[in-house]
């Protein structure tokens, strides 16, 4: 019966069999693995012999479950073969917890308490294990403060990396910002029709438009055909995205009368973009090299453009698509573009995130609107309209009166 | 309206910039001590009763009293009209607004109305004679007048230029002319026997003869009560109606429509052909401005200016016309809560303003607009009709300030899926392969520029020049069909801008628009205030309530750090606040929840304080600057001086002053556009 | 942590005593301990931080419209016959300002805080005998261009619709409410409400005044684009037709208020070289004058602006002035 050779057969048989039907995870109760039909007349002290073997191999793993009882799951070789090379139980035993947390990371003190040991035997393990390479330090961004081991071989699971949106346990706002930004392009060429305008009709509320005129042949994006000289000197600063797909300016702007304006689509238009369609488009140019970016991601990303005010969700019919907020504001020149017009420092008085222009009110113009001193100030106080020194500048009259010019002010 | 401490001190400066120191300390004691009689006043100004006197019958001259006087006494006891005291810095825009939509001539009128106050038609008509006369008596011995034949053209651009010295009232029958439209369009109004009773004690009154007629017929119980409501309501409305009694005996004289088309602002200038068929207005009569039409046309400026902000200024201008014609007939901007909610419909255009037709906006449109500006091509088979030409019949149940998202959540579900739905994802290709259903737009897809409009030189100064198009040859869509395009925008805005309710009616549901743009201008102030990050927390708390601080940073994709520091500056600044939920006993802070949310309509009564002492600040500023250029502001005042400062001053004096009339400006300027402000978060 | 500090309502709830649990807390939790960038200083902040003031915004041409619209509106009020020019305000229009009651520390224009009635009826009525400058209230030749204040409207010159007023009014609006008090009264005896001072039917006068000149305006002032020049007598080239309008309106003013020959101030010489430099006739210089008078009052001007016993003063002067309200500044104290 105890035949060292048999068993091994058996074991063998067994552990691949089990391997055959499940992943890692499935958890096989008894039952299971009597239906395999490896353990000849379902002989339970051979069971038991068997998988009390392969449990010492460190080939299954026993669990008791709620539901099923004991239960087992299986461990592929190398991982089996790391715990046997391991000198001592301690070392075994903080490695077995450690794979236990799986993608998640454990932190050193839940360690040291669950296991019970002395901290420093927990730290010098710990430092065994990694110097070999079985394990490694990570940062759980929930708790960026707490010291957490993970299996070397695991990438760290999203809650504790935080989702693509995390490098390195920090909110990768850089790349968030960039993304929006190709996102908002996105929906902007999109969902709204670039035509012409003659210029004649520019409201007396609008901004004067600063920067070349684009007259636009290019209305769609056009892929990385022309490169401006400015763009390619900037190649390595940005990254990848905003220098593969650039929209050539034609500078030479023919004629004068028109400027491209950005115009909304009539109602009822079906083909505003959706998320699904912005996530494929995010996924073929490739800018998320090594994350990759689901729709629910997307969808995050354009939740807050809607929270921005950029763009507003629109449904028409069953099709739930998302269209620029005030398109016929927008700036015809790409977000991309603009910025690296910014690196060769032309247009520095442009906003610095995409979109239109914040709209205004006559708070926010006066001086008043975000006075740090507003709560104070009253006249008879310290602080008062008469001796207002932001309302002396907001009126030009900061400095000497005298050196001012006097036809600064109205348009006629 | 709520009189707290900056808005009774604004009115008090409103008051004294125009009428003068006596009548402002008056006004302020009056808005401070409430109710009061002459003596009273004397005791809390240290005036003579004299001096008293004078100040309140200034006052009541020009609107801003209300007095009531006791039967069998002889003592009045006098109250302010903070209201009015208000609207004082709403003249530029009114008068403007009369301007533009009415011509120089009725702007003219308006302006000597409000310069003299109340006043019986008599009197001012004999003002205007003697200024004609004597223009008249003049003209003979100087070179023709062709500043009269420049005056046509005064609604066109600045009456700067063409107003010196000519007379835009060229005749006494052009006066009741102007007199009547302004009427009609109750503009003007009557006042009469209780106009200056407070509204407190017109209830009064009326309540007490309702009770009266009540328990004459003695009616009791349940059923009583809601009659007396009724009957309350029905009084009031009597009362309210006596001020538009002129315009009723106009209409009575012939529809005006007959007599002239709202329309056509350039008629009034040369009303030649229109001095017969007006009926003479009755000279006893005294007429005052009635501000609350006023701001109903303010309002329509207000919408019109959102909805070039949010879309196109072609349908902006389109929504103006609908807007017009929308309000012809709506007297005010917010329904009175007694008089108007009862249930009698004999004049219901108080409670909803109707709806006006796709051809009535037609007829109104000027010839000179290009309707095909300002919205985007697209291919029939991308444009789904039956979503865009969704009617709905009932105004949006829920409140516009939760979230757009929610708003625009509901559509027509059941409605041809199939025709939806063909069109899916594939954008690449839509734009292609369009030759199918439509061979002439072939080029006039997205990519195509073929939309370009020719400008031409014809562009006339007005505040938007729309150019007939020099591409008039290519254009595919019928005039009613480019109105339609841009109503539909309209109607699928996600603001709401108008309502199609019903085939080829159109409406505006003015509380949900209103409170939607209340909300933008919140939110600028936000943004302008915290940048468009805190924008974003705000939003997101308005969308979904109340939020755990841990919660945020997720939603928000914002680090936590920053996040907590944006979301204290916001908490100062008062857009959110914070509500800590300990879970146990101990209230452990680092177990406790802190929920954020914000409060709209505490931030939006904030921002009105805000905006009062804003306005308050710009005039004690120039009250200062007053204060501190005083020497060359009396030179200035000097009789040899006036009128020829450039000639008479020395130069650094005259520089002084100059800079002065500029700094003038920028603050008027400024609290001209707070009011704008105020109008939206207040009036509208 | 002194035990005071427990007392005042600290942190975030601020109730009960603080625990060790709470201020172990605070070490993570606040925004300063996460962000290094925060430095806390315990100085007291400046009185005016440094912040970015927003520009003043250009305005548009329709605002351009609205303020010109404004500012001539309240021209024209500041002209019509109802408008008190008057300022007793002693902190912003009395040259004199100087009392210690109503200048603040800071030197500035604005007034000190009040705190009652009392306090704030004293900031009127501070234009007085005592408090008038002694250096420039002299009579010197160019007050004779200064306008005189009018301290109380003048209501007699035109009609109301006096219905709408509460009957202790009318006698105002008539122009006869001399003196409410009854013991100046007794001076002028009961037949004054009878009396008429006025000639000729009350009118309600349209303003003479029809632009208003923005800074640019003054500026180009020399082209004549858009100042209402009244230099020379409507003769010349361009500005001939101003000039002429100007006229028309001074006729008009001429008539309406019935004037006296208060030319005689018109005589005098220029010897105030820089005030008058331009004045090249005196036929123009005489009209302007008249529109002047048309709301000033010269009579008054040294003598009764202090004068406390205004019934007196007006009693007296009653048969050869018109404007009895110029008499009484007394009473505006």
């Amino acid at each position: 019966m105890a035949n060292p050779a048999k068993l091994q057969i058996l074991k063998d048989a067994l552990y691949e069999e089990i391997r055959q039907h499940g992943s890692a995870t499935r958890l096989f109760a008894q039952s299971d693995i009597l239906d395999l039909n490896i353990i000849p007349n379902n002989d339970l002290e051979l069971l038991m012999n068997v998988v009390q073997g392969l449990t010492d191999d460190k080939l299954l793993i026993g669990t008791t479950n709620h539901h099923a009882g004991l239960s087992w799951r299986w461990r592929s070789r190398e991982e089996a073969k790391k715990y046997t090379s391991l000198p001592n139980d301690d070392a075994v035993m903080v490695y077995a917890i450690i794979d236990e947390a799986g993608a998640d990371g454990i932190w050193n003190r839940t360690i040291k308490n669950r296991l019970n040991m002395h901290e420093a035997v927990v730290k010098s393990t710990i430092k065994f294990l990694e110097a070999k390479g079985y394990i490694a330090s990570m940062k759980n961004v929930e708790h960026p403060n707490k010291k957490m081991y993970i299996k070397a071989t695991l990438r760290p699971s999203d809650r504790a990396t935080g989702g693509p949106w995390f490098t390195e346990g920090e909110l990768d706002t850089a790349f968030i910002a960039e993304l929006e930004g190709i996102v908002f392009e996105y929906i902007k060429t999109k969902s709204a029709y670039r035509g012409s305008q003659p210029t004649g009709t520019a409201g007396p509320t609008k901004t004067p438009k600063r920067g070349a005129v684009t007259a636009g042949e290019t209305t769609t994006l056009a892929r990385g055909t022309k490169r401006s000289a400015t763009e390619m000197s900037n190649d390595d600063a940005a990254p990848a995205v905003g220098t593969t797909r650039t929209t050539p300016s034609t500078t030479t702007t023919t004629s004068t009368k028109t400027r491209a304006i950005f115009l909304p689509m009539p109602a009822g238009y079906k083909h505003y973009p959706t998320v699904a369609e912005m996530a494929k488009f995010i996924h073929e140019t490739g800018i998320t090299n090594n994350t990759t970016l689901g729709e629910a991601d997307i969808q995050q990303l354009v939740d807050v453009l809607t929270y921005d005010g950029l763009i507003e969700p629109v449904r028409v019919g069953r099709r739930r698509g998302y269209r620029v907020a005030r398109a016929t504001k927008q700036d015809t020149v790409p977000f991309h573009k603009r910025q690296k017009e910014r690196e060769a420092g032309v247009g520095l008085n442009l906003s610095l995130v995409p979109g239109a222009e914040p709209l205004s009110n006559g708070l926010t113009e006066a001086p008043c609107g975000r006075c740090p001193v507003f709560e104070l100030c009253e006249e008879g106080g310290p602080v008062s309209p008469s001796n207002c020194v932001y309302f002396l500048q907001w009126l030009d009259l900061e400095d000497v009166p005298q050196a001012l010019a006097p036809n600064v002010g109205f348009p006629p | 309206m709520l009189v707290t401490k900056p808005v009774a001190e604004l009115c008090a400066l409103l008051v004294d910039e125009l009428h003068g120191e006596l009548p402002s300390r008056i006004f302020a004691i009056l808005v401070s001590k409430g109710r009061s009689t002459v003596l009273q006043l004397s005791q809390y100004t240290s005036m003579t009763p004299r001096q008293v006197r004078h100040g309140l019958a200034v006052l009541q001259q020009h609107n801003l009293l209300y007095y009531h006087v006791d039967p069998g006494s002889e003592l009045a006891s006098y109250e302010a009209n903070p209201e009015n005291a208000y609207n004082l810095i709403r003249t530029g825009k009114i008068l403007e607004m009369i301007d533009t939509s009415f011509g120089a001539a009725a702007k003219d009128v308006m302006q000597n109305l409000l310069l003299s106050g109340q006043t019986r038609i008599l009197d001012l008509v004999a003002a205007y004679r003697e200024k004609i006369e004597h223009a008249a008596k003049t003209a003979n011995g100087a070179e023709d007048d062709d500043g009269i034949a420049a005056e046509t053209n005064g609604i066109n651009g600045d009456s700067h230029n063409t107003k010196k010295g000519a007379l835009v009232i060229k005749s006494t029958a052009q006066l009741n002319t102007v007199i009547c439209r302004l009427v009609e369009a109750e503009l003007i109004d009557v006042v009469h026997a209780r106009t200056f009773h407070t509204s407190d004690d017109i209830l009064k009154s009326v309540e007490k003869e309702a009770m009266a007629k009540q328990t004459a017929q003695g009616a009791k119980g349940g059923k009583g009560k809601l009659e007396l409501q009724e009957n309350i309501a029905e009084g009031l409305r009597k009362v309210r109606a006596e001020s538009k009694s002129l315009k009723r005996k106009l209409e009575q004289n012939g529809s005006a429509a007959k007599r002239r088309r709202l329309f056509s602002g350039l008629e009034s200038t040369n009303g030649v052909h229109e001095e017969e068929t007006d009926p003479i207005l009755d000279p006893r009569q005294v007429i005052r401005i009635n501000y609350e039409k006023c701001l109903v046309d303010l309002r329509n400026r207000r919408l019109v200016q959102y909805a070039t902000d949010m879309l196109s200024e072609t349908t902006a201008y389109v929504y103006g016309v609908l807007l017009k014609l929308l309000t012809k007939d709506v007297p005010r901007c917010r329904a009175d809560p007694i008089m108007d909610v009862g249930e009698d419909q004999d004049d219901d255009n108080d409670k909803n303003p109707g709806f006006v037709t796709t051809d009535q906006i037609l007829d109104n449109l000027k010839t000179s607009v290009d309707l095909s500006l300002g919205v985007g091509k697209a291919e029939k088979h991308q444009i789904s009709f039956s979503a865009a030409e969704e009617v709905q019949l009932y105004p949006p149940k829920k409140k516009a300030l939760i979230e757009e998202v929610e708003v625009v959540g509901e559509a027509s579900a059941d409605e041809e899926e199939d025709s939806e739905s063909e069109g899916e994802p594939d954008y690449d290709s839509d734009y292609k392969d369009s030759a199918a259903t439509n061979g002439t737009h072939d080029e006039n897809g997205i990519n195509g520029m073929n939309g370009i409009k020719g400008t031409n030189g014809g562009t006339n100064g007005t505040k938007v020049t729309f150019d007939e198009s020099a591409a008039r040859k290519e254009r595919k869509m019928d005039r009613p069909t480019q109105l339609r395009q841009h109503l539909l925008i309209l109607a699928e805005s996600t603001q709401g801008f108008v309502r199609h309710c019903g085939r080829n009616e159109w409406t505006v549901d003015f509380v949900p628009i209103i409170n939607s743009l209340r909300e933008v201008e919140l939110d600028s102030v936000i943004e302008r205030t915290c940048g468009r990050q805190g924008l974003r927390l705000v939003r997101i708390l308005r969308a979904k309530g109340k939020l755990d601080e841990k919660a945020l940073p997720n939603v928000a994709l914002m680090r936590k750090p920053e996040l907590q520091q944006k979301m204290l500056e916001m908490q100062t600044a008062g857009f959110v606040a914070v509500q800590e939920v300990p879970r146990d006993v101990k209230a452990d802070v680092k177990k406790s929840f802190f929920l954020w949310f914000c409060d709209v309509d505490r931030s939006l009564s904030q921002m009105l304080d805000t905006s009062y002492r804003t306005m308050v600040h710009c005039l004690q500023v120039l009250e200062a600057l007053r204060h501190k250029e005083r020497d060359v502001l009396e030179t200035t005042k000097r009789s040899d001086v006036r009128g020829r400062e450039k000639d008479t001053m020395r130069k650094s004096y005259y520089e002084r002053y100059s800079r002065f009339l500029e700094c003038e400006r920028k603050l008027f300027a400024q609290v001209m556009r707070v009011d704008d402000l105020v109008s939206v978060l207040r009036d509208f | 942590m002194s035990g005071r500090g427990g007392r005042g309502g600290r942190g975030r709830g601020g109730r009960g005593p603080p625990t060790n649990g709470r201020r172990a807390v605070a070490q993570n939790s606040v925004p300063w301990a996460m962000d290094s960038d925060i430095v806390l200083d315990g100085k007291p902040s400046e009185q005016f931080p440094p912040y970015a003031v927003p520009r003043a915004p250009l305005l548009t041409k329709k605002e351009d419209k609205q303020i010109s619209y404004f500012l001539l509106f309240r021209e024209q009020c500041q002209d019509s016959p109802l408008y008190t020019q008057a300022r007793s305000r002693a902190t912003t229009s009395t040259p004199s300002s100087s009392s210690p009651s109503t200048t603040n520390p800071s030197g500035s224009a604005g007034s000190s805080r009040t705190y009652g009635q009392d306090q704030l009826n004293k900031r009127y009525g501070q234009t007085t005998k005592a408090t008038i400058d002694p250096f420039t209230s002299v009579p010197m030749y160019s007050h004779r261009f200064r306008q005189v204040p009018r301290t109380l409207p003048d209501l007699g010159a035109r009609s109301f619709a006096k219905e709408f007023f509460p009957a202790e009014l009318h006698s105002t609006l008539d122009g006869e409410d001399d003196s409410g008090g009854g013991a100046g009264g007794g001076m002028g005896g009961g037949g004054q409400a009878a009396k008429r001072r006025r000639v000729g039917p009350k009118t309600l006068g349209l303003s003479s005044i029809t632009s208003y000149k923005t800074a640019e305006e003054l500026f180009l002032g020399g082209t004549g684009s858009g100042l209402d020049s009244t230099t020379g007598s409507g003769g010349d080239g361009h500005k001939g037709k101003n000039g002429l309008n100007k006229a028309l309106e001074l006729i008009t003013t001429l008539e309406q208020r019935h004037q006296h020959g208060e030319d005689a101030y018109l005589s005098g010489e220029d010897d105030d070289d820089d005030w008058v430099k331009g004045r090249n006739g005196a036929g123009g210089a005489g009209g302007e004058e008249g529109l002047d008078d048309g709301d000033s009052n010269y009579e008054d001007e040294y003598e009764s602006g202090d004068d406390y016993n205004a019934e007196a003063y007006f009693d007296g002067n009653q048969d050869d002035e018109e404007y009895d309200e110029g008499g009484d500044d007394g009473d505006y104290l």
